[in-house]
Protein backbone atom coordinates (compact mmCIF):
# COMPACT_ATOMS: atom_id res chain seq x y z
CA UNK A 1 0.00 0.00 0.00
CA UNK A 2 1.41 3.63 -0.49
CA UNK A 3 0.15 6.16 1.54
CA UNK A 4 1.12 8.97 -0.67
CA UNK A 5 1.23 12.73 1.42
CA UNK A 6 0.90 15.06 -1.17
CA UNK A 7 -1.07 15.85 -4.81
CA UNK A 8 -0.38 12.62 -6.91
CA UNK A 9 0.03 13.88 -10.39
CA UNK A 10 -0.72 10.67 -13.15
CA UNK A 11 0.18 11.55 -16.85
CA UNK A 12 -2.66 14.70 -17.30
CA UNK A 13 -4.68 13.77 -14.29
CA UNK A 14 -4.05 15.29 -10.88
CA UNK A 15 -5.17 13.24 -7.92
CA UNK A 16 -6.40 15.63 -4.26
CA UNK A 17 -4.13 18.73 -5.85
CA UNK A 18 -5.96 20.80 -3.36
CA UNK A 19 -8.02 20.07 0.07
CA UNK A 20 -10.77 22.00 1.41
CA UNK A 21 -12.70 21.28 4.61
CA UNK A 22 -14.84 23.15 7.38
CA UNK A 23 -16.52 22.45 10.46
CA UNK A 24 -18.87 26.10 9.85
CA UNK A 25 -22.21 24.74 8.12
CA UNK A 26 -22.75 28.72 6.66
CA UNK A 27 -21.86 30.42 4.86
CA UNK A 28 -23.09 28.28 2.09
CA UNK A 29 -20.55 29.55 -0.67
CA UNK A 30 -17.05 28.24 -1.26
CA UNK A 31 -14.62 30.32 -3.78
CA UNK A 32 -11.51 28.95 -5.19
CA UNK A 33 -9.00 30.75 -7.38
CA UNK A 34 -7.21 28.56 -9.70
CA UNK A 35 -3.68 29.10 -10.96
CA UNK A 36 -5.65 29.10 -14.66
CA UNK A 37 -4.61 32.20 -16.30
CA UNK A 38 -7.34 33.95 -18.59
CA UNK A 39 -6.77 33.86 -21.86
CA UNK A 40 -4.67 30.94 -21.33
CA UNK A 41 -6.54 28.81 -23.48
CA UNK A 42 -6.28 25.97 -21.17
CA UNK A 43 -9.47 23.80 -21.07
CA UNK A 44 -9.83 22.41 -17.84
CA UNK A 45 -11.82 19.85 -15.90
CA UNK A 46 -11.78 20.11 -12.04
CA UNK A 47 -13.71 17.84 -9.85
CA UNK A 48 -14.46 17.84 -6.11
CA UNK A 49 -14.66 14.56 -4.56
CA UNK A 50 -16.09 13.91 -1.02
CA UNK A 51 -18.42 14.27 1.92
CA UNK A 52 -20.42 16.85 3.41
CA UNK A 53 -21.72 15.41 6.85
CA UNK A 54 -23.85 18.74 6.95
CA UNK A 55 -25.76 17.69 3.99
CA UNK A 56 -25.59 13.65 4.70
CA UNK A 57 -24.22 13.32 1.02
CA UNK A 58 -21.71 12.23 -0.33
CA UNK A 59 -19.53 15.22 -2.83
CA UNK A 60 -18.94 14.64 -6.46
CA UNK A 61 -19.56 17.51 -8.56
CA UNK A 62 -17.39 19.13 -11.75
CA UNK A 63 -16.27 22.59 -13.53
CA UNK A 64 -15.38 22.85 -17.08
CA UNK A 65 -14.10 26.04 -19.20
CA UNK A 66 -12.28 27.34 -21.87
CA UNK A 67 -10.53 30.68 -21.21
CA UNK A 68 -10.35 32.17 -24.95
CA UNK A 69 -7.46 34.50 -25.64
CA UNK A 70 -9.52 35.35 -28.53
CA UNK A 71 -11.42 37.60 -26.53
CA UNK A 72 -10.63 37.30 -23.12
CA UNK A 73 -14.15 35.51 -22.71
CA UNK A 74 -14.87 31.95 -20.51
CA UNK A 75 -16.67 29.50 -22.87
CA UNK A 76 -18.24 26.18 -22.86
CA UNK A 77 -18.89 26.37 -19.00
CA UNK A 78 -20.35 23.37 -17.51
CA UNK A 79 -21.59 22.95 -13.95
CA UNK A 80 -22.32 19.07 -13.17
CA UNK A 81 -23.16 17.45 -10.08
CA UNK A 82 -22.73 13.65 -10.05
CA UNK A 83 -23.70 13.42 -6.45
CA UNK A 84 -25.21 16.39 -4.64
CA UNK A 85 -23.76 17.19 -1.40
CA UNK A 86 -22.44 20.25 -2.56
CA UNK A 87 -22.87 21.49 -5.87
CA UNK A 88 -20.50 23.57 -8.88
CA UNK A 89 -21.99 26.66 -8.92
CA UNK A 90 -19.86 28.36 -11.24
CA UNK A 91 -17.06 29.73 -12.59
CA UNK A 92 -15.47 33.16 -12.85
CA UNK A 93 -12.37 35.45 -13.61
CA UNK A 94 -10.63 36.74 -10.55
CA UNK A 95 -10.26 41.27 -10.91
CA UNK A 96 -6.58 39.96 -11.48
CA UNK A 97 -7.30 37.19 -14.18
CA UNK A 98 -7.43 33.70 -13.21
CA UNK A 99 -9.94 31.33 -13.06
CA UNK A 100 -12.13 30.97 -10.24
CA UNK A 101 -14.31 27.65 -9.11
CA UNK A 102 -17.77 28.73 -7.12
CA UNK A 103 -19.35 26.10 -4.91
CA UNK A 104 -22.73 25.82 -2.98
CA UNK A 105 -24.06 23.63 -0.43
CA UNK A 106 -27.59 24.56 1.78
CA UNK A 107 -24.39 23.57 4.38
CA UNK A 108 -20.98 23.35 4.93
CA UNK A 109 -21.25 21.93 8.51
CA UNK A 110 -18.18 19.37 8.47
CA UNK A 111 -17.61 19.66 4.99
CA UNK A 112 -14.50 18.20 3.29
CA UNK A 113 -13.18 17.32 -0.45
CA UNK A 114 -10.23 17.12 -2.68
CA UNK A 115 -9.95 18.41 -6.09
CA UNK A 116 -9.29 16.68 -9.06
CA UNK A 117 -7.69 17.70 -12.01
CA UNK A 118 -8.30 16.05 -15.92
CA UNK A 119 -6.78 18.59 -18.30
CA UNK A 120 -6.82 15.99 -21.26
CA UNK A 121 -7.93 18.01 -24.13
CA UNK A 122 -5.66 19.08 -26.80
CA UNK A 123 -5.64 22.98 -25.48
CA UNK A 124 -4.28 22.96 -22.07
CA UNK A 125 -2.89 19.65 -22.25
CA UNK A 126 -0.94 18.28 -18.88
CA UNK A 127 -1.39 22.07 -17.75
CA UNK A 128 -0.40 21.44 -13.46
CA UNK A 129 -3.71 23.14 -11.65
CA UNK A 130 -3.22 24.63 -8.25
CA UNK A 131 -5.44 26.90 -6.24
CA UNK A 132 -3.95 29.89 -4.97
CA UNK A 133 -6.65 31.07 -2.32
CA UNK A 134 -9.90 29.39 -1.29
CA UNK A 135 -12.90 30.98 1.25
CA UNK A 136 -16.09 30.09 2.47
CA UNK A 137 -18.22 33.20 2.02
CA UNK A 138 -21.47 34.81 1.62
CA UNK A 139 -20.96 35.82 -2.00
CA UNK A 140 -22.87 34.31 -4.39
CA UNK A 141 -21.12 36.10 -7.49
CA UNK A 142 -17.34 37.11 -7.60
CA UNK A 143 -15.47 36.87 -4.62
CA UNK A 144 -11.64 37.19 -5.78
CA UNK B 1 3.50 16.77 -5.52
CA UNK B 2 4.16 12.74 -6.42
CA UNK B 3 4.97 12.45 -10.01
CA UNK B 4 3.98 8.90 -11.55
CA UNK B 5 4.37 7.49 -14.58
CA UNK B 6 1.52 6.13 -16.60
CA UNK B 7 -0.16 4.38 -15.96
CA UNK B 8 0.04 4.08 -12.37
CA UNK B 9 -1.23 1.02 -10.57
CA UNK B 10 -2.90 0.25 -7.52
CA UNK B 11 -2.98 -3.31 -5.89
CA UNK B 12 -5.12 -3.92 -2.92
CA UNK B 13 -5.47 -7.58 -1.19
CA UNK B 14 -5.92 -9.97 -3.18
CA UNK B 15 -4.32 -10.68 -6.93
CA UNK B 16 -3.74 -8.28 -9.85
CA UNK B 17 -4.34 -4.91 -9.81
CA UNK B 18 -7.52 -3.37 -8.78
CA UNK B 19 -7.30 0.37 -10.00
CA UNK B 20 -5.08 1.53 -13.04
CA UNK B 21 -5.47 4.93 -13.81
CA UNK B 22 -4.49 7.11 -16.49
CA UNK B 23 -4.20 4.28 -19.13
CA UNK B 24 -4.90 6.66 -21.98
CA UNK B 25 -5.71 9.79 -22.64
CA UNK B 26 -7.54 10.42 -25.92
CA UNK B 27 -8.15 14.18 -27.58
CA UNK B 28 -9.77 15.56 -30.70
CA UNK B 29 -10.06 18.59 -32.41
CA UNK B 30 -12.33 17.03 -35.13
CA UNK B 31 -16.16 17.62 -34.16
CA UNK B 32 -16.83 14.30 -36.14
CA UNK B 33 -17.51 11.64 -36.65
CA UNK B 34 -18.85 10.50 -33.34
CA UNK B 35 -17.75 7.11 -32.42
CA UNK B 36 -14.77 6.87 -30.68
CA UNK B 37 -13.09 3.10 -30.51
CA UNK B 38 -10.86 1.45 -28.30
CA UNK B 39 -8.80 -1.83 -28.19
CA UNK B 40 -7.73 -3.31 -25.19
CA UNK B 41 -4.68 -5.54 -24.82
CA UNK B 42 -7.68 -8.10 -22.97
CA UNK B 43 -7.83 -11.38 -24.78
CA UNK B 44 -11.59 -13.00 -25.21
CA UNK B 45 -9.41 -16.20 -24.89
CA UNK B 46 -9.00 -15.43 -21.09
CA UNK B 47 -11.78 -14.70 -18.44
CA UNK B 48 -11.74 -11.54 -16.75
CA UNK B 49 -13.83 -8.85 -15.44
CA UNK B 50 -13.29 -5.25 -15.45
CA UNK B 51 -14.31 -1.43 -15.84
CA UNK B 52 -12.94 1.37 -17.92
CA UNK B 53 -14.26 4.77 -16.61
CA UNK B 54 -13.73 7.98 -18.99
CA UNK B 55 -13.27 11.02 -17.27
CA UNK B 56 -12.96 14.77 -18.93
CA UNK B 57 -14.09 17.57 -21.22
CA UNK B 58 -15.96 17.73 -24.16
CA UNK B 59 -15.06 21.25 -25.52
CA UNK B 60 -17.85 20.82 -28.43
CA UNK B 61 -21.14 19.93 -25.94
CA UNK B 62 -19.92 21.80 -23.16
CA UNK B 63 -19.98 19.32 -21.25
CA UNK B 64 -18.16 17.25 -18.10
CA UNK B 65 -17.54 13.74 -19.43
CA UNK B 66 -17.84 10.52 -16.85
CA UNK B 67 -18.90 7.18 -18.14
CA UNK B 68 -17.91 4.05 -17.40
CA UNK B 69 -18.39 0.35 -19.22
CA UNK B 70 -18.32 -3.10 -17.30
CA UNK B 71 -16.76 -5.84 -19.35
CA UNK B 72 -16.74 -9.27 -19.01
CA UNK B 73 -14.38 -11.53 -21.22
CA UNK B 74 -15.91 -15.02 -21.55
CA UNK B 75 -12.90 -16.72 -22.28
CA UNK B 76 -14.12 -18.47 -25.07
CA UNK B 77 -13.65 -15.94 -27.31
CA UNK B 78 -16.46 -13.06 -26.15
CA UNK B 79 -16.45 -9.92 -24.89
CA UNK B 80 -19.84 -8.32 -23.50
CA UNK B 81 -20.77 -5.64 -21.68
CA UNK B 82 -22.03 -6.35 -17.89
CA UNK B 83 -23.30 -2.52 -17.09
CA UNK B 84 -22.57 0.51 -19.48
CA UNK B 85 -23.21 3.58 -17.23
CA UNK B 86 -23.23 7.17 -18.42
CA UNK B 87 -24.24 10.57 -16.05
CA UNK B 88 -26.72 12.02 -17.51
CA UNK B 89 -26.06 15.81 -19.35
CA UNK B 90 -22.48 14.85 -19.64
CA UNK B 91 -20.62 14.79 -23.00
CA UNK B 92 -19.58 10.93 -23.47
CA UNK B 93 -21.84 7.92 -24.10
CA UNK B 94 -20.64 4.37 -22.92
CA UNK B 95 -21.82 3.32 -26.25
CA UNK B 96 -20.99 -0.52 -26.03
CA UNK B 97 -18.46 -3.45 -25.56
CA UNK B 98 -17.08 -6.30 -28.72
CA UNK B 99 -14.85 -8.66 -29.78
CA UNK B 100 -12.47 -7.97 -32.51
CA UNK B 101 -11.56 -9.75 -35.06
CA UNK B 102 -8.36 -11.09 -33.61
CA UNK B 103 -9.87 -12.16 -30.35
CA UNK B 104 -9.48 -8.75 -27.86
CA UNK B 105 -11.96 -6.64 -25.87
CA UNK B 106 -12.84 -3.17 -27.47
CA UNK B 107 -15.38 -0.03 -26.01
CA UNK B 108 -17.14 1.94 -28.22
CA UNK B 109 -17.73 5.55 -27.08
CA UNK B 110 -20.03 8.00 -28.90
CA UNK B 111 -21.42 11.69 -29.03
CA UNK B 112 -24.28 12.02 -31.30
CA UNK B 113 -23.42 16.55 -31.51
CA UNK B 114 -19.30 16.95 -31.18
CA UNK B 115 -16.05 15.84 -30.44
CA UNK B 116 -15.16 19.02 -31.42
CA UNK B 117 -11.44 19.45 -28.97
CA UNK B 118 -12.77 17.21 -26.65
CA UNK B 119 -10.62 15.29 -24.22
CA UNK B 120 -10.49 12.51 -21.64
CA UNK B 121 -8.26 10.26 -19.93
CA UNK B 122 -9.58 6.00 -19.44
CA UNK B 123 -8.90 4.59 -15.94
CA UNK B 124 -9.23 0.54 -15.52
CA UNK B 125 -10.65 -0.97 -12.41
CA UNK B 126 -9.96 -4.88 -12.23
CA UNK B 127 -11.46 -7.39 -9.80
CA UNK B 128 -8.94 -8.80 -8.05
CA UNK B 129 -9.67 -12.30 -8.68
CA UNK B 130 -8.77 -11.88 -12.57
CA UNK B 131 -5.04 -10.03 -12.31
CA UNK B 132 -4.49 -8.25 -16.07
CA UNK B 133 -2.56 -5.43 -16.55
CA UNK B 134 -4.72 -3.45 -18.67
CA UNK B 135 -3.57 -0.85 -21.96
CA UNK B 136 -5.23 0.25 -24.74
CA UNK B 137 -4.12 -1.11 -27.94
CA UNK B 138 -5.31 1.32 -30.33
CA UNK B 139 -7.85 3.97 -30.85
CA UNK B 140 -9.89 5.49 -33.60
CA UNK B 141 -12.09 7.93 -34.42
CA UNK B 142 -15.23 6.98 -36.71
CA UNK B 143 -18.44 6.67 -37.97
CA UNK B 144 -18.81 3.07 -37.34
CA UNK B 145 -21.71 2.53 -34.82
CA UNK B 146 -21.02 -1.43 -34.29
CA UNK B 147 -17.41 -3.20 -34.72
CA UNK B 148 -14.48 -1.18 -35.80
CA UNK B 149 -11.85 -3.40 -34.76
Amino acid sequence: MANVLADTRIGVMQQAFYTFNTTSGSPLYIHMKTNIPKSSNNMFYIEAEGYNYGTSLPVLCSWTGYPFSGDGNLYSVSLTNFYTGMNADGVYFSSDNYVVLRAYAGGHYFNGFVLNSVMANPNGNSFRVSILAAIQSSTSGNYY
Amino acid sequence: MATFTTPTNVRTAGSGWYAQYHLYNFYTSSGSPYYVHFKTNVSTSTEKIFMLEAIGFNYGTGQAIRCAWGIYTTGGGGATAKGLQTFSSTGLTADGVYASSDGYACIRAYNGSSFYFAGWILNGHVHPNYSVTLSITASNQNSTSGNYY
